[in-house]
């Protein structure tokens, strides 16, 4: 397992990143939680992200790298956790790293990195879902993954019940597993997750109740 | 449960082949990262620009214009090849793996040039990730690995266009005689798709990195479009039989296809392009420059360009064009890339998107164009000779038929 690192924060209070996704400026609604934090430990990362983005923008791969590193095991976590699917968690984590290089060179380095990418990752995310859950499945075994991760878990039995929550959040709809990522993962408060997803933030609040609720059901279930 | 505790379980959560996925992401990304070019990182860059625009006003005035006419053959000389000089394919300018439809059948032609035939059958078309090519013979399709091995085969009469569910290759739709059928990628569940459909290949839709949006009752995975006799066009799902839309009556089209991004399809027919929404709403017709017909047609990987061949009849004989029509702006029109005497018949794009590979049937040649500089252009000459080796009659010009596997980048 890959043990994300401090999970990557915003910059700006209500700020929009101008940011061009795949070829067409995109204006999208950044994280407020960076406004809050004003911590020196924050505040030096985010001097440091802009240096890598700028030093990236210039031709840096080894910047550019830190930025990966950085970003990937969050964005590939919150795809896995909305889709369920191992491939298509690493494609859409993929897609999204590629859409930021893409557009790196008009990228406002005053910006924050991360909001943005986990802002594509999870509505693509809920847009894979959304055409899986309408397909009809043939020759896949749509627990696979799950049956795969459970056999690979080295810590299977012992008191971290971390597949017990993948499993139960997998009962849930493709829109709630999102809200639940962005609140719980990705510590998005809900007028944040409200941006992110186009939402009303009243939406936000009753989904993540019922999410909860459903989550705590599951797992009551599962025991 | 404590959110914190949440917290904890979802950051912990196993996630299957993590590491490795980490590894081939950064790969990818690394790979894009170095093909493109920073702003800035070159001084020479916006000379460059200024030659490339001054060389696209000369070609788009030279192709488009009466009064060009004249100046054609001096262009020529600047911007096409010489195909009687030009030297055999001894490797491709893209990474890559190339397949060829010849007399004797299809070759698979690796990056550095050296080709293996895969046996005596007519059509050849990748699986998705270029693990097998499905193929046709008068009797049958079969599904072979690209060293030839025969993987399932097929029993049906004259079966053509074979085509792949794009990313999971889990079916297959092929024509056989005036129908549309449909098959596992196993080869196993044949059915009948659509009993009397137009001699056009099938297009999957684009699945799972969709990004358009679907709602509640659309299609699901394996859905496909189909062009019908009369030239409407039916967007069906093969499992369920489903018919989700189907447009007006319109030409029959000679090529289908889906961007990248499902948010277009495009009926190649004649002279026009004719773009559809994912929803099968008519959203523009493209004309091609006077006269022209076109001979093929193929999305760029990106899904944003879709590059058209065709010919034209002139007072001078047969001139054919290649062109690059920008669907992704808001009025796109065709963007001349070579034009030259003779037939441009087949073409197809490099998995990076840089590259344009177009057969020039006339000329037995093979031209590489880089639509993202049209004066650019590597030729290969005598490929009828290279892929029939040891006939001595004439051979067709061989027709490149896919460049495996969709990548990044693009134009």
């Amino acid at each position: 397992m890959i043990v994300p690192g401090p999970r990557p924060v915003a910059a700006g209070l209500g700020e929009e990143i101008e940011l061009a996704a795949e070829g067409s400026t995109e204006s999208v609604a950044v994280p407020l939680r960076l406004a809050r934090a004003t911590s020196p430990s924050r505040a030096l990362e985010r001097r440091r992200e802009r240096r890598w983005i700028k030093a990236a923008q210039s031709g840096s791969e080894q910047a550019l790298e830190h930025l990966y590193r950085r970003h990937w095991p969050w964005a590939h976590r919150a795809a896995y956790l909305v889709v369920h699917d191992a491939a298509a968690a690493e494609d859409i984590a993929q897609e999204a790293f590629l859409a930021a290089i893409r557009s790196l060179d008009r990228f406002d380095r005053a910006r924050p990195f991360g909001p943005w990418l986990n802002r594509i990752v999870v509505n693509r995310a809920i847009d894979w879902a959304r055409a899986r859950s309408l397909r009809r499945e043939t020759g896949a075994d749509p627990d696979a993954d799950i049956a795969a991760t459970e056999s690979a878990n080295p810590e299977r039995g012992s008191p971290v019940y971390s597949d017990e929550v993948v499993t139960a959040l997998r009962q849930l709809s493709p829109e709630h597993r999102a809200v639940v990522v962005l609140r719980y993962l990705l510590e998005y408060t809900p007028g944040e997750i409200a941006k992110a997803l186009g939402l009303p933030r009243g939406t936000v609040n009753s989904r993540l109740r019922r999410a909860l609720d459903q989550l705590g059901t599951e797992m009551e279930v599962a025991r | 449960m404590r959110s914190a505790d949440l917290r904890r379980r979802l950051r912990d959560a196993p996630i299957p082949d993590e590491h490795e996925a980490r590894e081939r992401g950064w790969r990818v990304v690394h790979a894009a990262y170095a093909g493109r070019r920073p702003v800035g990182a070159s001084a020479t860059a916006p000379r460059r620009l200024a030659v490339a625009l001054a060389m696209a006003a000369i070609v788009l005035a030279v192709v488009l214009t009466p009064a060009g006419a004249k100046v054609v053959d001096l262009v020529r000389d600047v911007v096409k090849p010489n195909a009687r000089e030009a030297k055999p394919l001894t490797a491709l300018p893209a990474p890559g793996t190339l397949l060829v439809e010849s007399d004797q059948g299809p070759w698979v032609v690796q990056r550095d040039g050296s080709q293996r035939l895969l046996g005596d059958y007519r059509e050849a078309e990748w699986s998705p990730h270029g693990y097998y090519v499905a193929v046709t013979s008068e009797h049958q399709l079969s599904a072979v690995e690209p060293d030839g091995t025969v993987h399932w085969s097929l029993n049906r009469r004259a079966p053509s266009d074979p085509r792949w569910v794009p990313e999971t290759g889990y079916r297959i739709a092929y024509r056989t005689g005036s129908s549309m059928r449909v098959v596992g990628g196993d080869g196993v569940e044949d059915h009948m798709l659509d009993p009397s459909v137009a001699p056009t290949p099938p297009a999957w839709r684009p699945v799972p990195l969709a990004r358009a949006k679907m709602t509640q009752g659309e299609a699901g995975e394996n859905v496909v479009a189909v062009a019908e006799p009369d030239g409407r066009i039916e967007l069906i799902d093969a499992d369920t039989l489903t018919v989700y839309w189907r447009t007006p009556r319109g030409p029959v089209p000679t090529e289908l296809a889906w961007s990248a991004d499902v948010a277009r399809l495009v009926a190649l027919s004649g002279s026009e392009v004719r773009v559809f929404s994912s929803g099968g709403k008519l959203l523009r017709t493209v004309r091609l420059p006077a006269g022209m017909e076109a001979t093929d047609g193929a999305f760029a990987p990106t899904g944003k360009a879709f590059a058209v061949t065709g010919t034209m009849r002139t007072h001078h004989g047969l001139r054919s064009q290649a062109l690059v029509i920008p669907l992704a702006e808001s009025q796109p029109k065709p963007r001349p890339l070579l034009a030259n005497t003779g037939t441009f018949s087949d073409l197809s794009w490099s998995p990076d998107g840089h590259w344009l590979l177009v057969a020039w049937r006339d000329a037995d040649a093979w031209l590489f164009l880089r639509p993202r500089r049209p004066g650019d252009v590597q030729t290969a000459g005598q490929v009828s000779r290279q892929f029939s080796p040891g006939s001595t009659s004439g051979a067709k010009v061989p027709q490149p038929v896919g460049w495996c596997c969709t990548s990044i980048g693009g134009s």
